[in-house]
Parts: structure tokens; sequence; C-alpha cells
């Protein structure tokens, strides 16, 4: 079952300690609905961002712009927040803090900067957390459902190969999210049956699994390799599990890019993401043109944040030509948006 | 009549007295076997740690599955409180859970301060340092095994026999 807000906010708040706990479930409902990020820096004001504001919170939970009126966090807030984002296991979350952010249940993503420590000069772990960013995951169903569409070969009867382009906090992943489900269950409005996917959730944020059980609606037809490295995971589910799309967040490093390679041209269709505003930022990354050059993918959905999160800003083929422009997508007020800020859009 | 009513009751002071004789003697040897049964339990609890990276609600749990019931309970609330996501730190869970339940085991006061310090540093830092914090009390656990077992030899025959022979004494004195 998709996460409403209420669900979502508190599946974050029980992860933060007694005092910041009850200043935030004071937040005023439009704020708390809107809540896209809390910021937990030590010996500085708590901190909040909504898709409109970026504000600071006071002892009442009620949203100051002055940094003076705010609740200040102490050093004993942030070290029970680590201690409770990982359940006071420090040591099974040793990967995470190398990283520099681990996810917890609800698919919500936890930020962390501190001291870091190296080891034979390469990055080993960080310690003396001060800074903690926790983003709001909120699964939107029927985000997709308007770009759907343009996204099915109707001859072939299966998705085109499509990259969602977007820069961060633009709303791919809540959309590549809502493309799972969609594909997954099908689509009868648009005799689209549902379809086999295998996804790889490399930072548990998709998919948000607990126990093994997603916790976002993804539909009845989705494996789920949680965690698990894209490059290995994509060809994992290649061999184990025949799917007919294989789905992924985030690509950019070399190896993903050599696994997209050897997924395009088996008869599975490659649904995945890329942080990136335009198409002459994909074609100046290194492992990137290569793909875009061979027309590889045979859809770009760009994504921005113009008008909120998920704004779509276009939908091209594989060579450059835009798909939906007859839907006046390029008419300067157009305002075509994928429903990212409501649960009931789309 | 009279005679009867006197037999009756210099049994029954010989029984309770030899009971509580008893019962303090098993004091000494169940010390020691619960002290042996907390090494054990906090080498699961390393290995879950070292080779498994399980988080410490689900490590408690299993340790105190393991660990039978007077010390397993120690491992299971402590676990039980870390799952609750109240607030508690482990250290907090883990002291609160020995303060609730060591009065229903065998450990002395120094044993209790042994599993004090050990709730200082759980769960607060990565997987070595942990293997070492968890050695370090398991050391400090054989040491006052040791000695619970020097104390148990040179007291509980005693005590075993101590009971009856003073409830002998006080029906002697009271005939």
């Amino acid at each position: 079952m998709p996460l409403d807000t209420t669900a979502s906010l508190h599946s974050v708040f029980v992860y933060l300690p007694p005092p910041l706990r009850e200043i935030l479930e004071q937040l005023p409902p439009p704020l708390a609905r809107n809540l896209e990020e809390i910021r937990i820096r030590q010996g500085r004001p708590l901190a909040i961002k909504t898709d409109q504001r970026d504000c600071f919170v006071d002892q009442r939970g009620q949203a100051v712009d002055m940094p003076s009126g705010a609740y200040m966090v102490t050093a004993e807030d942030v070290w029970k927040t680590v201690q409770l984002i990982s359940q006071s296991s420090l040591y099974a979350f040793e990967e995470e803090f190398r990283q520099g952010f681990l996810t917890i249940p609800g698919g919500h993503r936890v930020g962390l900067a501190g001291k870091a420590v190296l080891e034979a000069g390469a990055l080993k772990t960080l310690r003396d957390i001060g800074s903690l960013c926790f983003r709001i995951a909120r699964a939107v169903p029927g985000a997709a459902r308007n770009i759907l569409p343009y996204l099915i070969d109707r001859q072939e009867g299966r998705p085109y190969h499509t990259l969602i382009v977007s820069p961060p906090r633009a709303g791919k992943t809540t959309v590549l999210r809502d493309l799972v489900r969609l594909l997954s269950c099908g689509v009868p409005e648009l005799k689209l049956p549902g379809c086999s996917l295998g996804l790889v959730d490399e930072r548990g944020e998709i998919a948000a699994s607990y126990g093994g059980m997603p916790q976002h609606d993804l539909g009845p037809r989705v494996d789920v390799l949680d965690h698990c490295p894209k490059a290995v995971g994509m060809l994992m589910l290649l061999r184990s599990m025949s799917p007919q799309v294989i789905a992924t967040d985030e690509i950019g490093r070399k190896q993903d890019v050599d696994a997209v390679w050897e997924m395009v041209y088996t008869g599975v269709s490659v649904l995945v993401t890329v942080h990136a505003c335009r198409f002459e930022e994909l074609e100046q990354r290194p492992h990137l043109r290569d793909l875009v050059a061979e027309r590889v993918f045979q859809r770009y959905v760009f994504l921005s944040r113009r008008k909120g999160p998920g704004t779509l800003e276009g939908i091209w083929d594989g060579h450059k030509k835009p798909v939906i422009s007859e839907v006046g997508i390029r008419k300067p007020d157009a305002r075509t948006e994928v429903g990212c800020r409501k649960p009931d859009a789309g | 009549m009279l005679a009867m009513f006197k037999l009756i009751a210099s049994l029954l002071v010989i029984c309770s007295a030899g009971i509580a004789g008893l019962r303090a003697a098993s004091a000494y040897s169940l010390r020691t076997r619960q002290l042996r049964t907390l090494q054990e339990a906090l080498q699961l609890l390393d290995t879950e740690i070292m080779y498994g990276a399980t988080p410490l609600p689900a490590a408690l749990s299993k340790v105190a599955a393991a660990a039978g019931e007077a010390v397993g309970a120690v491992f299971s609330e402590a676990g039980a409180i870390l799952g609750k996501s109240s607030g508690f730190t482990a250290g907090e869970a883990w002291n609160l859970a020995v303060e609730r339940n060591i009065r229903r085991t065998a450990l002395t006061e120094e044993d209790r301060a042994i599993l004090h310090s050990f709730g200082e540093a759980l769960g607060s830092s990565d997987r070595a340092d942990q293997h070492k914090h968890i050695t370090l009390t398991a050391f400090h656990l054989r040491q006052e095994e040791e000695k619970a077992e020097r104390d148990r030899q040179k007291n509980e025959r005693i005590w075993k026999y101590g009971g009856f022979l003073v409830g002998i004494g006080i029906v002697l004195l009271l005939l």
C-alpha cells in the first residue's frame, strides 16, 4: 500500500530523539504535508524544507525565518539521532557511514556529515557526526501516469529503453517508482498488460524494502534486489528472475553503464535514471556519451523543479527529437506537471 | 500427644533450616553456571556482530533465546527496548534491562558492575572495537567465574549440611 503523509512522517519521527520529535510533531499541517527535508546540525538551528519554503523551527514547532528564534540542536540531539537511525548498532552500518548516508525504513534517506576517517588514503568511515539531513520519501501513485503512454513501443508490445534525466530532488525516483508500479500492474485503459520487472534498489529508496517486503506499492510483478550494487544486480536479475524490464536509479559509473550495455541487447527493456539537466550534460559525461551516441535509449524523460518537483520538461526519442511537443510542452505558458505534489493527482 | 507435637515441630524446624541452607548453597553453584552462560551468550553476540553485522535488537533477541531463562531475560529485555525505537540508546536499554532482571539471577554486585560497564560501549563503535569490548567483558566474567567456583567449593558443603545442623541445634536448645 502506498504511504500517506501521516505514515511517512511517523516513520521518520520515530528515529528522532524525544526533544526533536516533540517539536516536529507540532508542525502546522500545511508544513507537515509538504515536508521534504529535516536538517539537524549540532549547535545550529533546527531547519526544515518544504516544496515552497526553507525555514527554521522554534520550540513550539512553528516556522521562523530568523535563526535567532529557532530551537538550537544540541550535541546530545545529534548523537541520539545517530544512535536511533543505526538502531544503536554503528558496526552494522559501516558501509553506509562510509558512503555518507543510510536509508531508514520508509525509504527515507539520511545524509551524514562529520569527520572523515581515512585508511591508506581512502575513506574508511565517518565519525563525530555533526549534521544529518533527513530526506522524506513519499510515494505518489499516478505521478507517471501521464508520461507512460509515450514510453511504450506499441509494435513490440514492450516499454522503450528509457532514461529519466533530472537534477537532484526533481522527482526522478518518485517517477521511476510509479513507472515500475504501473508497468507491473498494467494499465487497462492503455490496453497495457502487466509485465515482470526486476528492480535494483541500491540505496533502498525506491522500494523501501524492510524484512524482504517492499513498503512502497510496486505492483504484483516486481522482484527487488535491495541494497545491491547496480552493475552486479542488473546482471543477477537478468540471469535469475527472467524480467521483461529491468529498472534502477542513478546510473553514471562505468560499471553501471557497462551493465546497461549488457542489458539492452538481451530483449529486456531498460528503465534507468541519471542526474543531469540537459542533453548536453549527458553528452559530456564520459561513460554516458557513448550510450547517447549509439541511440541505446529510445526515450529520454526530462524532469525539473521549475514548477515544483516532477515538472516535465519534455520527452525525446533516441534521435533527440521531442515526442510530445504536440501536447504544447514547448509553449511558454504550458503547465504540464507530472503531479508530484498532491497524492490525488494524475 | 505432646510428644507427637514436639516431634512434628522439630522436623519442621530442621527441614526449614535445612532448606534454607540448601538454597544458600545452590546460589553458589547457580552463580557459577550463570557466569558461564553469560560468557557463552557474549560469544554468540560477538559472532552476530562480527560476522552477521546484525543490528542489536535482532542480535540481542537471538542471544536471549540461547541463554536460558534467567540470563536470557536481560538480553531479551534489552533487545525489546531497543526494538521499540522509544529513544533509548543501546547502553541505556542494556543497563535498564540489567537493573530489572538481575534480582532474579544469582549474580552479585561485582557482576552487575561488569555488566554496566559492558553497556557503556555497546553498539557505539565499529566491529573490531565491539569485538575487543566483548572480549574484555568475557575476560572479567571469567575471572569472576573462577572466584565463584573457589567460593562454591569452600562454602557449598558448609551451607548444605550447616542448615540441617543449625536446625538440629535449635531443636536441641528448645527441647
